[in-house]
């Protein structure tokens, strides 16, 4: 157990990784580096049909289930698609890519500070954040950060420019899975570079500028971000789903963009056999639509057992729990001994 | 004798203890065991020591901790300030009770303590100034009038001595001469919860509703309705609102909050002028107000540097309405005024209102001569119409040269 | 006298504090803004200018886009949230509601004594603190070109002085309104209603001779007045707390203060002081504010 004054009941970090809002564009495959428009969302109401689970009183009785299946099931609904004539969704956001993991932005604890300082720094200098970094590149490449919109798509490219300068890389994203981090070209292994460099402090910034492109076919829909409404309005007949816009433009929240970006966790217990595939770097391990957490305490595979192991100067076990522990940092967050709860 | 409200308290919880207890089977013999225990459980003597004991399980404050996060634990504050008309929403320039929060098992205390007496001041007031006649009622063969008292009271200290504040409440630095104070910022529940009660006897009160019906049948009412707009509401605690504090309980976890934005430039009102902006886009109607009060400075008898100056304010208020419009303009798309609709459209307007020629407008010397002039123009015929039912030859057309001069010394604000 | 300035054009800020007090929501809390230029002035000093001190700064709101969302028959917004982290349980936690709101906004810092600095290279400090180190009112930057990066500009006369305004424009800058509540607050009314008074909109009937009745709305007083979050009021002594920030600094509990305040196009004044807010602390009353330089009334 560490000392008291070792520990620090404020501690802090800021993200290292900061995406913008995805904007959200119809295009064609052929004149996609030409002409795009923004995509907007539209409210239809929709006749649903009963599907949930019927309570078995119901189901039971065909006369009741007759009842209960021709009752109108009236819904609002916000939905964005393309055009008729469009067939590619254009995703479009920046990534900023920022230094400074070793210096948290609140710590009450001197003590502390010094050796998680240095910790940082030492992994900095051995390792570099290249796979880190490459992970990263790889979860760019794959247009991973297009979530369901990727699915189904005939042709996919990601497009990645360095901002104010001539660097750019046009990526097939076809050609790297999401299940692994295995794929590796000349272009991703540039683009990863330029990443760790700037995470680890020899350029003080990095700004990406990405598009990418799902050829979906013509008219389908898209799927912008859902807004969460903490209703309090408590009127009837709102909508049932609320679309995230931006001025008028179809929009993927920042969050959700990081969350992909960030999806680079394969050193949890029981990957293999869980088949689940890599997961969002979060300090239990939790996937929010699965519900589960995969780094539980009680094997000590989550971030703040292992945090203070490494923040102490202690070894950790293996690199891959350094990986684990630098990907929290990045992502930042508040981790005080008082955060713990 | 005690106090009839106190007495009132000890029954109803007595008689809640009873229904929660006696069933349609039970017999009478259970029945009058249960009442004799009642009697006894629920006479001061025996409930108010057991109260004093749980007392200490609840802390009565005016900015609870779980305001800012639900497991942020912090010493409990009391805070008090003098009341000061310095223009500020702030504890001390409202006056309200204090929040409690706690174990739920032991809220009753706190509504014994709130319990108001004869003289309308509450038992807690009365603990704190040890009044007599609190002492008299609280005084038991076995259980001493200061334990009953300090034990009560121990619903306003800490057991703690050492201040704790939280990495869950937000902690601000501010610049103090050379150096910094660290402010740890709490909610103030009660002013919070008492701004949303206000709003609401705004909103609900009968004087409200009465007008609301009136205003609806367009009926004339002596009373007035007012109205708060575009209000948010946020919650605490979510499903839990209890466990924040017993105020955020009794408002359904859920506050108010007052919109503090900037106006929005109304981009999808406004008209894009084909032909003249003087003639489409500005309406002299909308200016009756000033143009009236214009009116009556000019035609004044009375000429002193008073009257020219309000004259020249108003004035100036009618051209900042118009650059508003011209700004709207401007924020629209740039190069709108291309489209073949706005063929007609004088070039410098054009300079004048598409954001487009935003780099070059302010050096264009030209542009603004002609657009002052037009506006000077449009000033004299808007101010005619409005003020004049018949046709007064040379009303206005008089003033041009003076509408001239005032737009000149606006010349920063039209470019 | 002439007075320096930086001016830092069209900055994109996502997911801003918008919950500036616990009564109001929007544009973010004015400590927040002078809050950022202090931290700037920090981040500059730390980078070989020591001397460098920011005395005041404006901000011009262009645009603003608060998260809330109104179904067609509320009467309230309510706010959007973020998806909280899952706990180790994989539970979502009991969360608190985070209010947020995405801005573009011009800063106007003013320099106190600027000597002679290369100004190049202070260009290019500020430039990558705002792009790499700074968040500003709790939000991200977001800078997709490099046209937000900022100048120097020297102000000699009132000509250049309202020039400079106009830079600000298409915009709205805060003035302070406190002589509002003051007004009303010394003819006894308590501070919410005084704050109330000048909010609400009243709708009021009258009656001709041919006995038309017609309801009109007013509000009582002209201008774009909204409450606004201007610091903050010391509640307990100062001293030393368990689980602060840091030991070395004196710590007390406080609560945010809010008075009145009215949003302007900056085109319609005529001095900078009047959009330029600095720290003032009035430690008698344990009040810890940001001012107007210039009070507009």
């Amino acid at each position: 157990m560490a000392k008291k004054e070792n520990v620090a009941s404020v501690l802090a970090f800021e993200k290292k990784l900061v995406p913008s809002d995805g904007f959200m564009y119809g295009t064609t495959w052929e004149g996609r580096n030409d002409t795009v428009s923004p995509l907007k969302l539209k409210e239809k109401s929709v006749r649903g049909t009963i599907s949930n689970r019927l309570k078995a009183a119901i189901k039971n009785d065909p006369l009741k289930l007759n009842a209960e299946v021709e009752k109108p099931n009236l819904q609002r609904v916000d939905s964005c698609a393309l055009a008729p004539e469009q067939d590619t969704l254009k995703l479009s956001f920046t990534l900023k890519v920022l230094s400074g993991v070793e210096q948290p932005s609140a710590c009450n604890s001197e003590v502390f500070l010094a050796s998680y300082s240095a910790a940082a720094k030492g992994y900095i200098e051995e390792k570099g954040f290249t796979e880190l970094a490459r992970r990263y590149a790889t979860n760019i490449a794959s247009g991973r950060f297009l979530w369901r919109n990727r699915v189904g798509s005939e042709k996919l490219e990601v497009h990645v420019k360095v901002s104010n300068s001539d660097e750019a890389w046009v990526f097939d994203s076809t050609a790297f899975s999401t299940r692994n981090f295995d794929a590796s070209t000349t272009e991703l292994e540039a683009l990863a570079a330029k990443i760790a460099d700037a995470l680890s402090g020899k350029t003080s910034f990095l700004l990406l500028e990405i598009n990418a492109f799902a050829q979906i076919g013509k008219a389908q829909d898209v799927y912008p971000s859902e807004e969460l409404v903490l209703d309090k309005g408590n009127s009837k007949g709102g909508k049932s789903k609320i679309l995230y816009h931006i001025n008028d433009v179809a929009g993927m929240h920042s969050q959700k963009v990081g969350n992909a970006l960030r999806t680079i966790d394969t050193w949890y217990p029981d990957f293999e056999t869980l088949n689940v595939g890599p997961i969002a770097i979060e300090p239990y391990g939790a996937v929010t639509n699965l519900g589960k957490a995969y780094r539980n305490p009680k094997v000590k595979a989550d971030f703040f057992t292992l945090f203070d192991k490494f923040a102490q100067g202690e070894k950790l076990e293996s690199q891959e729990e350094e990986h684990y522990v630098m990907g929290v940092l990045v992502r930042g967050g508040v981790f005080g001994e008082s955060g713990k709860e | 004798m005690l106090d009839p409200a106190i007495q009132q308290f000890l029954d109803e919880r007595k008689e809640v203890w009873l229904k929660k207890k006696i069933k349609s089977n039970t017999s009478a013999e259970e029945q009058a065991d249960f009442e004799r225990k009642a009697a006894s459980t629920f006479s001061l003597s025996s409930w108010l020591p057991d109260a004093a004991k749980r007392a200490q399980q609840l802390s009565l404050v005016s900015h609870p901790g779980k305001f800012s996060h639900p497991s942020a634990k912090i010493s409990p504050v009391i805070a008090t300030a003098e009341r000061k008309a310095d223009g500020y929403l702030r504890t001390g320039n409202v006056e309200v009770g204090l929040d409690v929060f706690g174990n739920a098992a032991a809220m009753d205390v706190y509504k014994f303590l709130s319990i108001e007496l004869k003289d309308k001041q509450t038992v807690l007031e009365h603990l704190e100034a040890q009044t007599p006649e609190i002492e008299t009622q609280f005084s038991f063969p076995d259980t001493t009038f200061l334990e009953i008292s300090d034990g009560l009271l121990a619903i306003k200290q800490s057991d703690e001595n050492a201040v704790k504040t939280s990495g869950k409440v937000k902690q601000v630095y501010f610049p103090v001469d050379d150096d910094y104070h660290l402010l740890s910022i709490l909610t103030p529940s009660n002013v919070m919860y008492k701004l949303k009660e206000r709003i609401n006897t705004l909103r609900f009160s009968d004087e409200a509703k009465e007008a609301r019906e009136a205003r609806k049948k367009n009926q004339y009412s002596e009373l007035t309705l007012s109205d708060v707009f575009d209000l948010s509401v946020i919650g605490f605690g979510g499903t839990k609102p209890q466990n924040i504090s017993v105020l955020n309980s009794q408002n359904g976890g859920a506050a108010y909050l007052l919109p503090s934005l900037p106006p929005k430039l109304e981009k999808r009102k406004i008209r894009r002028p084909k032909e003249s902006f003087f003639k489409e886009v500005l309406w002299a109607k909308r200016y009756t107000e000033e143009f009236q009060t214009l009116h009556k400075l000019l035609v004044s008898d009375a000429n002193n540097v008073h009257i020219r100056h309000k004259r020249d304010s108003v004035l100036r208020s009618i051209i900042y309405q118009v650059v508003d419009q011209v700004w709207t303009l401007r924020s629209l798309d740039a190069g709108w005024s291309n489209s073949e609709s706005c063929d007609a459209l004088p070039k410098p307007q054009k300079i004048w209102l598409d954001q487009q020629y935003g780099g070059d407008r302010k050096d264009d010397k030209a542009c603004f001569d002609v657009i002052s002039f037009e506006l000077a123009k449009w000033l004299s015929k808007a101010y005619k119409d409005v003020v004049t039912k018949k046709k007064e030859v040379g009303l206005g057309d008089d003033q041009l040269p003076h509408f001239e001069s005032i737009i000149d010394q606006c010349k920063e604000a039209l470019l | 006298m002439s007075r320096d300035f930086l001016l830092i054009p069209n900055i994109r800020i996502h997911n801003a504090n918008a919950l500036s007090s616990p009564y109001t929501i929007g544009f973010p809390a004015m400590t927040a803004w002078v809050g950022a230029m202090h931290a700037l002035q920090r981040h500059v000093q730390a980078q070989d200018f020591e001397d460098i001190e920011f005395k005041s700064m404006a901000v011009s709101c262009h645009d603003f886009d608060l998260q809330t969302h109104k179904g067609e028959n509320d009467y309230v917004h309510s706010i959007i949230g973020t998806g909280n982290p899952l706990d180790k349980a994989g539970n979502r936690p009991s969360f608190i509601e985070e209010a947020r709101i995405h801005l573009t906004v011009s800063l106007l810092i003013e320099i106190d004594d600027l000597g002679f600095v290369d100004f190049d290279e202070l260009r290019d400090v500020v430039d990558a603190c705002l792009q790499g180190k700074m968040k500003l009112a709790g939000g991200d930057i977001l800078t997709s070109d490099w046209s937000s990066s900022c100048e120097l500009v020297t102000v000699d006369s009132n000509t250049e002085e309202r020039q400079l305004l106009r830079r600000l424009m298409p915009g709205h800058c805060l003035l302070e309104r406190k002589d509002l509540m003051e007004q009303s607050m010394a003819e006894g009314q308590d501070g919410i209603d005084a704050l109330l008074d000048y909010l609400k909109v009243t709708h009021a009937s009258q009656q001709d001779e041919k006995e038309k009745v017609t309801w009109e709305s007013s509000r009582e007083t002209k201008g774009w007045i909204v409450p606004v979050a201007t610091g903050f009021h010391g509640i307990s002594e100062l001293g030393q707390a368990l689980q602060q920030r840091d030991a070395d600094t004196p710590h007390r509990f406080a609560e945010s203060i809010i008075t009145l305040g009215e949003f302007v196009m900056p085109y319609r004044l005529s001095e900078l002081d009047q959009i330029l807010w600095h720290y003032d602390v009035d430690a008698e009353n344990n009040l810890y504010l940001c001012r107007q330089n210039k009070p507009t009334h």
